[in-house]
C-alpha cells in the first residue's frame, strides 16, 4: 500500500496535521487505475461509421467491470444481458411490468453527441455497457491479463500511484508493506487508514486518525528531512524503500473517547 | 481576490485526488486571503475515493469542486468525470466555507451515513450557503442498518440543489430505513430548482421504514425548511411511495407521478412511461421526450438555475421552463426541429443525416 502524507499543519485539530495520512493506495486501486487509463476511450479511434471497434481495449475493460451489456437489435428493441447471471431480457419503448422503457433511436443520439461516446458496433448494431461498475481486484487482474495480452503494457511498468509533481513537492508519498500479511492491504484497510476520528457525538475531532511521524523514518541516503519539507523540491521514494505498516503507523484517536 | 483553479485527475494533473486538493485548501503558499479555489477534475480519470468536503478554517471566499470545460457529462452515466464513491460536506464551528459541488457524476454502492452527497453533520443553520447543481446521481445500493438512504441528503444548512438528475437508489436492507431521492433535515432554508427524480427503491423493510420518497422534509419542530420548484418525480418502487413528501408551502410547479405534487401549478397523476428517453436499469436517460408533460409547464427562476442539464442556458431564448433538469427546446438542434416538423421517424432521419 502507498501512502500519502500531509508535510506541514493546516492549523489545530480538526484540520490536518504534520504527517496525516491524508491518501491510502492498496495495489487493486493502482493498478485499476492505469488499466483505466490505458483503456480509456479517448485512445479509442472511431470505426467509419463514428462507433468504437468492437474488438478494442475499451470494449474489453467495459464488458469486464460491467453489469450489463446492451445490443440493439431491431430498430426499437435492445437486449439487456446481465453479464453476472448471464440473464437476457427485452427491452423497448413499451413499459415492461416493470415500467422499464427505452426510446433506443433517442438514447444512442444522446450518447453519440460526442466522439468519446461508449457505443460500439455498427449502425443497427449498437453494443454498450451499464450498470454497476465491479473494479474488485479479480476483475482488475482479469483485465490486466487481457491488457498485457493485446498491448505492450506491463503491469510491473503500472505499480505506482500516478502522483502529479504538485504532491510530490506538498505531500509525501510513501510505499509499504505489511509484514503480517503477505497480500496487499485490502480497500477496508486503506479506508481505515485515512478515517476521521469523532467523538461519541458525531463532532469530528481529528481530519484524520493515522498519521506516520516521518521524520523518525529511516531514509534513503540522498533524501533529508529537509528535502520534504521543501514546497520547491520534488521528492519520490517510492521506488528506493519499502516501510513496514505497522511499524511507522500510529492512531491517534486511541484516548478520543 | 483571485479565482484560483487547479486541475484534478490522474493524467498529469496538479492534483492526483480529490482528497489531496481538498487536503491543500489551506496551503497559504497557494491560496490568498479572499481568493476562490477551484477544483476541476477531468473525466480521463476515475475518481474511486470517498471525499470530504470541510467548512476548514480558511481565509478563502469559496471552494468550487467541479469539472473541466469539455469534460462536462451529458446527462447520462459515463459520459463525465465520475466519482465512484460518497462526497460528504462538513463544517468547522468557524467561519464557513462556501462549497459549490457542481458537474460530476457520482455513482456506486459507497455511501456515507447512507447517503451518496452526505450535508449534515456538524452544521447550523447560520453556515453554508452549500450548492450542488448539475449532477448525475445514481447506480447506488444502499445497504446501511439503521439509517434511512438518499442520493442527497441536506441537514441545517442553506443553499439549494439545481439540474440535477438522481435515478436508481435503493435501500436493499429489510430494516426500517426508508429511501429518499433527495432528503432534507433540521433548519436551514434550502431550495431544490429543476431536478428529476426517478427510480427511487425500497424493496421491503419493517414497519418503521418501508417508504421511498422522491423529495421530501423530515421537518424540524413540525416546520418544512424545504421547498421545490420545477422539479419532475417519476416512478418509485416500495411498500408505500411519496413522489414528494413533507415540503414547504412554497412549493409549486411540480411534477409527480402520484397525487403529491401540490402547488396550484403543479401537475399530478403523470405517469412516467410518458415522460423519458429511458428508464432502462443500467442505461437510464432522464432527458424527457417530445411527448411530456413536463414542457414548458416550468416556473421561469431567472437567473437562479438557468443552466440545464445539458449546460444550456434557459435564458438564452425566450422560452418557457420545462419542468426537470432538461430543457426540451434548447436540446432541440436545428436538425431536431426539422425532423420533428417532417414527422418523420427520428433514427431513420437522424441515419439519412449522419450518411
Amino acid at each position: 500500500m502507498e501512502l500519502l502524507l500531509k508535510v506541514g499543519s493546516n492549523g489545530s485539530d480538526p484540520e490536518y496535521q504534520d504527517g496525516d495520512i491524508v491518501c491510502a493506495f492498496n495495489n487493486r486501486r493502482i493498478l485499476c487505475c492505469h488499466a483505466e487509463m490505458i483503456c480509456h476511450v479517448q485512445k479509442v479511434e472511431l470505426n467509419s461509421e463514428g462507433l468504437n471497434p468492437e474488438d478494442c481495449l475499451t470494449r474489453w475493460m467495459l464488458e469486464q467491470f460491467s453489469q450489463f451489456k446492451f445490443e440493439r437489435v431491431s430498430s426499437t428493441e435492445v437486449k439487456r444481458t446481465n453479464l453476472l447471471t448471464n440473464s437476457v431480457d427485452i427491452i423497448s419503448s413499451t413499459p415492461s411490468s416493470n415500467g422499464e422503457y427505452m426510446h433506443v433511436d433517442l438514447f444512442l443520439a444522446n450518447k453519440r453527441k460526442r466522439n468519446d461516446h461508449h457505443i460500439f458496433g455498427r449502425d443497427g448494431a449498437e453494443i454498450w455497457f451499464g450498470g454497476k461498475i465491479d473494479t474488485s481486484l479479480e476483475n482488475v487482474n482479469l483485465l490486466w491479463d487481457k491488457i498485457e495480452q493485446e498491448s505492450t503494457n506491463l503491469r510491473v511498468n503500472n505499480n505506482r500511484w500516478p502522483l502529479s509533481d504538485q504532491e510530490k513537492m506538498r505531500f509525501f508519498g510513501i510505499n509499504t508493506n505489511h509484514k503480517d500479511h503477505e497480500n496487499d492491504c485490502d480497500d477496508n484497510e486503506c479506508d481505515e487508514h485515512i478515517r476521521p476520528s469523532f467523538d461519541e457525538n458525531g463532532v469530528l475531532l481529528k481530519i484524520r486518525a493515522y498519521h506516520v511521524n516521518y521524520n523518525n523514518l529511516s531514509l534513503p541516503p540522498n533524501t533529508t528531512i529537509e528535502d520534504i519539507k521543501n514546497p520547491e523540491k520534488i521528492i519520490d521514494i517510492r521506488n528506493e524503500i519499502v516501510f513496514d505498516m505497522e511499524a511507522i503507523c500510529s492512531r491517534k484517536d486511541d484516548n478520543d473517547h | 481576490m483571485a479565482t484560483v483553479t487547479k486541475t484534478i485527475g490522474t493524467s498529469s494533473r496538479n492534483y492526483s485526488t480529490i482528497t489531496a486538493w481538498e487536503a491543500d485548501l489551506n496551503n497559504a503558499a497557494v491560496y490568498s486571503s479572499g481568493d476562490d479555489a477551484v477544483g476541476e477534475c477531468y473525466k480521463d480519470s476515475t475518481f474511486s475515493e470517498n471525499v470530504t468536503l470541510r467548512g476548514t478554517v480558511t481565509s478563502l471566499d469559496s471552494a468550487t469542486l467541479t469539472v473541466a470545460t469539455d469534460n462536462k457529462h451529458t446527462g447520462t452515466s459515463g459520459t463525465g468525470a465520475t466519482l465512484s464513491g460518497y462526497i460528504r460536506v462538513t463544517e468547522s464551528a468557524s467561519d464557513a466555507l462556501i462549497w459549490s459541488i457542481k458537474w460530476l457524476e457520482v455513482t456506486g454502492d459507497s455511501d456515507y451515513s447512507g447517503c451518496k452527497i452526505h450535508a449534515s453533520d456538524s452544521l447550523d443553520s447560520t453556515k453554508g450557503p452549500l450548492y450542488i447543481e448539475n449532477m448525475l446521481i445514481y447506480n447506488a445500493d444502499i445497504t446501511e442498518d439503521g439509517t434511512s438512504g438518499a442520493g442527497i441528503r441536506i441537514g441545517e444548512m442553506n443553499g439549494h440543489i439545481a439540474n440535477c438528475f438522481i435515478y436508481d437508489i435503493s435501500h436493499t436492507n429489510t430494516s426500517g430505513d426508508n429511501i429518499f431521492g433527495i432528503n432534507k433535515l433540521l433548519r436551514g432554508t434550502y431550495y431544490v430548482y429543476n431536478c428529476s427524480v426517478q427510480d427511487i427503491k425500497k424493496p421491503g423493510g419493517t414497519s418503521a421504514g418501508i417508504q421511498a420518497i422522491g423529495i421530501g422534509d423530515d421537518k424540524y419542530a413540525s416546520t418544512s425548511y424545504l421547498t421545490a420548484k420545477n422539479c419532475l418525480v417519476g416512478s418509485l418502487t416500495g411498500p408505500t411511495t411519496f413522489c414528494l413528501s413533507g415540503l414547504h408551502s412554497g412549493s409549486d410547479y411540480n411534477q409527480s407521478s402520484d397525487s403529491t405534487a401540490s402547488g396550484s401549478n403543479s401537475l399530478s397523476g403523470k405517469s412516467a412511461a410518458n415522460q423519458f428517453i429511458s428508464t432502462t436499469t443500467g442505461s437510464e436517460n432522464l432527458h424527457i421526450i417530445e411527448s411530456s408533460d413536463a414542457i414548458d409547464a416550468g416556473f421561469d427562476l431567472g437567473t437562479t438555475a438557468n443552466t440545464d442539464i445539458d449546460n444550456k442556458d434557459r435564458n438564452a431564448t425566450a422560452i418557457t421552463w420545462d419542468i426537470g433538469a432538461d430543457e426540451w427546446s434548447l436540446r432541440q438542434t436545428a436538425v431536431d426541429k426539422k425532423i420533428n416538423s417532417l414527422g418523420l421517424d427520428s433514427q431513420i432521419a437522424y441515419l439519412l443525416i449522419e450518411d
